[in-house]
């Protein structure tokens, strides 16, 4: 069970360093053959809240199972801890100089997972070909539909070169080519993968780890590829400890059943921090929470009301009594780690104040007996708040909560409705029956807001759930959108983010930063914030402290 | 009226049931004083008569242990746990009596069906009550909140209606016994009326004592089904304070060593599912004696 | 005698198909009115058009009216085929396989241990013997089994992590011992709330069996109690007993699952309704109902072995 509900909002990516014409030839990140004298061996047990649904690339559509594939899984590129595309599978590429078809050549050293000992088959361009088709194949249910139907075609150039021509040049588009290749011949039907092909449990890759088995459990058991590319990894295996309990995960990594959490509790930091055992390393993933409000709701309609909701908040304090202060207060559309974020618009201060004016100036300046202002039919001026029911959702308890106090100062009641977390998507995202709501949005590397703010992006499960409408917005999106200059891009976003801060259709709240919690064994850590797991092949565990590694 | 055949119990060993009543008499006291407790925090909550605002906020005094403003302490939003406590006796009093008299109700009309005319009733009836029995109850509540609304009243009547098969089986059991003891076949023959034979003779002087234990049963259920619920999320929902929803908050601030949050409210979970079961025990017993009359 | 057997059986079967099919068919009902459906699981639906979402809704057969999707999975369970998950797409057969041993591992040990408990306290009261520790005992019971499971599981993993270092949760590659297994049993044997019914309904049927003649009189006789008390002072409760139970141990314990990381079909029925992962929901509710109806016949028949003047 997902611990907040994200939305995920498949974007382009915007990347660094765009490459036209010409070959360039970028170095594989890491050396060929592992020579950095580290010690081989060891153990690695991390544990997670939740199990994952499917292990294969293709159809995870959760975090616990996304974690998996990222080290089971390789593709043409991947990322720096910075964000930079470097080459993976891909020895190089070129692209054409319209931007619109990308030619790679792959490296010639990668194997498939074989069976323990036995050596694999290579990888071809036939598998990338045949990945791609699969995942634009129709019967095909995959998340990967959306971020992939920008491509038009595919081709096998020779046995180990493969283009991809896409449907319109895009800015960085290099990034976009990032997908896992899966083994098409290995499957039941290689033109379409569905769940129930074994593979989805059972699934064979190129990355540093190789299935061994999964438990009945649920413990997913991984060992070093011998033949990675990039060299074999340091640990020798590592296994996936998945657990029903929040805090009992927590408890598990402090009584050495596992040596390491992925995403760490808010509220369990301040009590890892202080145990000398571990290291927190924090990241931070590009999502930011909200409060949503309906513009179909004539009070929320108007801009002074929305303004005095977030004047009458005070964030600052919800993040440092719930999150510890582990995090930033935004002020816009964007999450503070995008290249997007406008940092010289400043988040609403908490005054109450001004809040009452702004009510009071949108004409709600009678108070009725109970406290609470009135709208003009003398009802009091409120609104419900729908919040989805989730089992660990404590902290997200405490923000309605206070959420609901702060507004009562200023005399606005709100009401909290729990629903059901299917039942409340419907009602979100469906019925638009709400007033408030609260979630947090996820997006990935690009900043695309498109789909939450144009105004053409509302019906039934569209991303504008608000009904929020504004032609100067629209037309900053569109050119957002098209236009193939990064700097241009920039500054309209940062416009935007202006804009909206202005217009307030979210109470803009906070981005709160991840921390993984990892024993002091594991050794040279380096974590790429989207894609967790993707230097694993680096750490090393001292041959010292190899042994006695948690049941 | 002593027109019954009964079984004549020995003397020596119904003398010491009855010396036991002593013992037994704290146990009945104790179920007493503890019904009689949680009445008073439901009508002073409802009357509004509470040391505290249960929803008063305040986010510099969150998770504290006892004190002199706040006897038992606040939650992790820093409100009073007291007043939520009492204010918590809400979420089973009414809701549990409607659970324990569904429970009751039909699960009476169908034990007195299945045990009266078996030969009609048995198997229809016992193949409904399987078809309940085997309804998955935390799977069930999850689906009518999701299809309806987290609301307590029906969480606890899909509750109730779970344990009609219960009850049912065994009023149906204890009216064989009787039926085998001849009992009812010579209170017929004697010219009783067969609704009368069901009102008076097995309803009131011998299903009494199930059905009234089966009501402190279920009201204990009640308050302990709600706290599985909660754990699960899908209980009382906030800001509505219930003793199970306020051991959920508590709980993730347990094993930092704050136990208190998760506690105080457990510990009036613990006094009062006690009192029903000892209360239930304790009424259960005096029939036994007049049985044995 | 042979035709007669026949009968029965037969009219057991079609007793047991019907309430199978209305088990299955009344859960399945209720899957289908309550709002969502699986589909999410499988793709971001905001980044599809309504068309792919309904594409996507075709291909996994929930665009086909409720009366036709239940008849699919009947025809496919009459073949014997229990469908695959609609979240992990492994068999369900397999999942109801590995979890329902397992649950039943759990609570079956669990129940154990309640009656152990329970016997012991209802004997020792009924009898009058050793009053002080049938108190106590009694006491006891009642109070562990008024807390909230997981409240009483928590302070058993706090108390084991702190005072004797060790934590007690069981998971798959976890060599340190099967006794581990018995904490989860020992939070779910007494603290789920039936230590109470137990107890009262066997220290019932035990005081009055004691009361009867049959006893007295070998009471009167010095011969030891419990050869003549068992059968109906034990044997006839319990049996009636673990009968009612069945449904909870299947899936009763929810939440011993989560907090014990015990992979049982509490926990997968849970998620599966959150889903609406009705494959394997329909197994689990089939399984349950099975199981349920065997455990009725065979406490019919028990009792009929232990009391012959029982058989009608």
């Amino acid at each position: 069970m997902p611990n907040m509900p994200k939305m995920e909002v498949y974007m382009k990516r915007a990347m660094v360093a765009v490459l036209l014409a010409g070959a360039v030839v970028l170095p594989a990140f890491g050396a060929e053959n592992r020579q950095d004298g580290f010690p081989n061996g060891g153990r690695l047990v991390y544990g997670e809240y939740g199990r994952p649904a499917t292990l294969d690339p293709i159809t995870s559509n959760d975090m616990v199972g996304l974690r998996v594939t990222e080290l089971l899984f390789n593709g043409l590129v991947s990322f720096s801890p910075k964000n930079e595309v470097v080459a993976d599978l891909a020895e190089s590429w070129e692209v054409s100089p319209d931007n619109r078809v990308y030619t790679f050549k792959l490296r010639r050293d990668i194997l498939w997972h074989g069976s323990s000992g036995a050596a694999g088959r290579r990888v071809t361009a036939d598998d990338f070909v045949g990945t791609l088709d699969l995942i634009q194949n129709p019967r095909t249910l995959t998340p990967l539909k959306a971020p992939y139907e920008l491509v038009a075609d595919t081709r096998r150039v020779s046995e180990d070169t493969v283009s991809i021509t896409l449907k319109r040049p895009i800015v960085n588009g290099l990034g976009r080519l990032s997908f896992k290749v899966v083994p098409t011949f290995a499957l039941q039907n290689p033109d379409f993968f569905a769940r129930d092909d074994p593979f989805s449990q059972k699934p064979v890759g190129t990355g540093p780890y190789r299935l061994r088995e999964v438990t009945p459990e649920g413990d997913v058991v991984m060992d070093a590829n011998q033949s990675y590319h990039r060299g074999r990894p340091h640990i020798d295996e590592v296994v996936l400890k998945p657990f029903a309990d929040r805090n009992v995960l927590t408890q598990s990594l402090l009584f050495n059943s596992t040596d390491m959490i992925v995403q760490l509790n808010a509220r369990d930091i301040a009590q890892v921090e202080g145990d000398k055992r571990f290291n927190l390393y924090p990241y931070n993933a590009l999502s930011y929470t909200f409060f949503g409000h309906n513009l179909q709701n004539p009070h929320l309609r108007k801009k002074e009301v929305r303004q005095a909701i977030a004047y009458a908040v005070n964030r600052q304090e919800m993040l440092d009594s719930f999150y510890e202060s582990r995090g930033t207060v935004i002020s816009g559309p964007f999450a503070p780690g995008s290249w997007a974020y406008n940092l010289d618009v400043k988040p609403l201060s908490f005054d109450p104040v001004r809040a009452k004016e702004l009510l009071a100036r949108a004409g709600y300046t009678r108070s009725g007996a109970d406290g609470y202002l009135m709208t003009e039919d003398g009802s009091p001026l409120q609104f419900t708040l729908k919040v989805p029911i989730e089992k660990e959702n404590e902290t997200i308890k405490r923000v309605v909560l206070a959420f609901q106090n702060y507004l009562k100062q200023v005399g606005v009641k709100v009401d909290l409705e729990f629903r059901e977390w299917q039942a409340w998507q419907e009602d979100v995202f469906v019925n638009h029956d709400f007033d408030l709501m609260i979630a947090e949005w996820a997006f990935d590397d690009s900043a695309d807001i498109s789909t939450l703010f144009h105004s053409k992006e509302t019906g039934a499960w569209r991303n504008n759930f608000i009904a929020y409408s504004n032609p100067e917005v629209d037309g900053l999106i569109i050119e957002a959108k098209t236009t193939l200059d990064r700097e241009k891009q920039r500054t309209i976003n940062q416009k935007l983010h202006a804009l909206l801060a202005e217009d307030q259709p979210y109470t803009f709240l906070w981005t709160v930063t991840n921390y993984a919690a990892i024993h002091k064994k594991v050794r040279h850590v380096d974590i790429q914030p989207f894609k967790f797991f993707t230097f694993v092949d680096g750490w090393y565990i001292p041959t010292k402290e190899q042994a006695g590694s948690p049941e | 009226m002593s027109t019954y055949v009964e079984v004549r119990s020995d003397p020596t060993l119904w003398e010491r049931i009855r010396s036991r009543k002593k013992g037994k008499s704290i146990a009945a006291a104790y179920g007493v004083l503890v019904a009689a407790f949680v009445t008073l925090a439901y009508l002073l909550s409802l009357a509004g008569w509470l040391p505290a605002d249960p929803d008063a906020m305040d986010l510099g005094a969150m998770n504290q242990l006892p004190s002199a403003s706040h006897l038992l302490g606040t939650d992790f939003v820093g409100r009073d746990l007291l007043s939520r406590a009492m204010v918590g006796t809400q979420a089973f009093f009414l809701p549990g009596l409607l659970s324990v008299g569904v429970s009751l109700l039909f699960g009476t009309l169908f034990g007195v069906l299945a045990g009266f005319w078996p030969e009609r009733f048995a198997t229809p009836v016992g193949l409904f009550l399987q078809l309940m029995e085997s309804l998955p109850k935390l799977v069930l509540v999850l689906l009518v909140i999701a299809l309806f609304r987290p609301d307590i009243y029906l969480i606890l009547l899909v509750v109730g209606v779970t344990n009609i098969p219960a009850t049912a089986e065994l009023l149906r059991a204890k009216i064989a016994t009787l039926k085998r003891k001849s009992y009812i076949e010579a209170a017929l023959a004697l010219g009783v009326h067969p609704a009368r034979v069901i009102g008076k003779h097995i309803l009131w002087l011998h299903g009494r004592g199930v059905l009234l234990v089966q009501a402190t049963v279920g009201m204990g259920e009640a308050i302990l089904i709600e706290t599985s619920l909660s754990y699960l999320g899908f209980g009382v929902q906030e800001p509505t304070p219930s003793w199970g929803n306020m051991v959920a908050l508590g709980k993730d601030y347990f094993f930092r060593g704050e136990l208190w949050v998760s506690t105080a409210p457990a510990i009036p979970i613990l006094l009062t599912v006690l009192g029903f079961y000892l209360l239930g025990d304790a009424l259960r017993e005096p029939i036994a004696e007049r049985r044995a009359s | 005698m042979l035709k007669r057997i026949g009968t029965t059986v037969l009219q057991e079967a079609i007793r047991s198909g019907g309430l199978l099919l209305v088990v299955t068919f009344g859960m399945f009902a209720l899957l289908s009115l309550a709002p969502g459906d699986p589909v999410s699981m499988y793709v971001n639906v905001q980044s599809l058009s309504p068309e792919e979402v309904e594409a996507v809704r075709h291909e996994l057969g929930l665009d086909r009216s409720f009366p036709v999707r239940y008849g699919a999975w009947l025809s496919r369970i009459a073949q014997g085929d229990f469908g695959t998950s609609l979240r992990s797409g492994r068999p369900v057969a397999q999942d109801l396989w590995e979890t329902g041993w397992r649950t039943l591992l759990l609570t079956g040990s669990a129940m154990v241990l309640t009656l152990l408990f329970s016997s012991v306290t209802a004997y020792l009261s009924a009898t009058e013997r050793h009053p002080r520790w049938a108190s106590a005992l009694t006491a006891a019971g009642y109070g562990l089994s008024g807390v909230p499971v997981y409240w009483l599981g928590y302070v058993v993993i706090y108390v084991a992590t702190t005072r004797f270092n060790v934590f007690p949760v069981m998971s798959g590659t976890s060599t340190s011992g099967a006794w581990m297994f018995l904490v989860p049993v020992f939070v779910l044997g007494l603290g789920n709330g039936t230590v109470s019914e137990v107890t009262r309904h066997l220290r019932g049927h035990l005081e009055t069996v004691l009361t009867e003649d049959y006893i007295r009189t070998a009471r009167a006789k010095g011969a030891r109690l419990w050869r003549h008390l068992y059968k109906d002072g034990f044997v006839m409760p319990l049996s009636s007993l673990v009968a009612s139970k069945t449904p909870y141990l299947l899936g009763g314990a929810v939440i011993v699952e989560q907090v014990f990381n015990w992979p049982g079909m509490g926990r997968l029925a849970w998620q599966a309704a959150l889903d609406r992962d009705y494959p394997v929901l329909l197994g689990i509710t089939l399984v349950a109902a099975l199981v349920i109806r065997a455990g009725h016949m065979l406490k019919e028949a028990t009792q009929v072995a232990v009391n012959p003047q029982l058989a009608s």
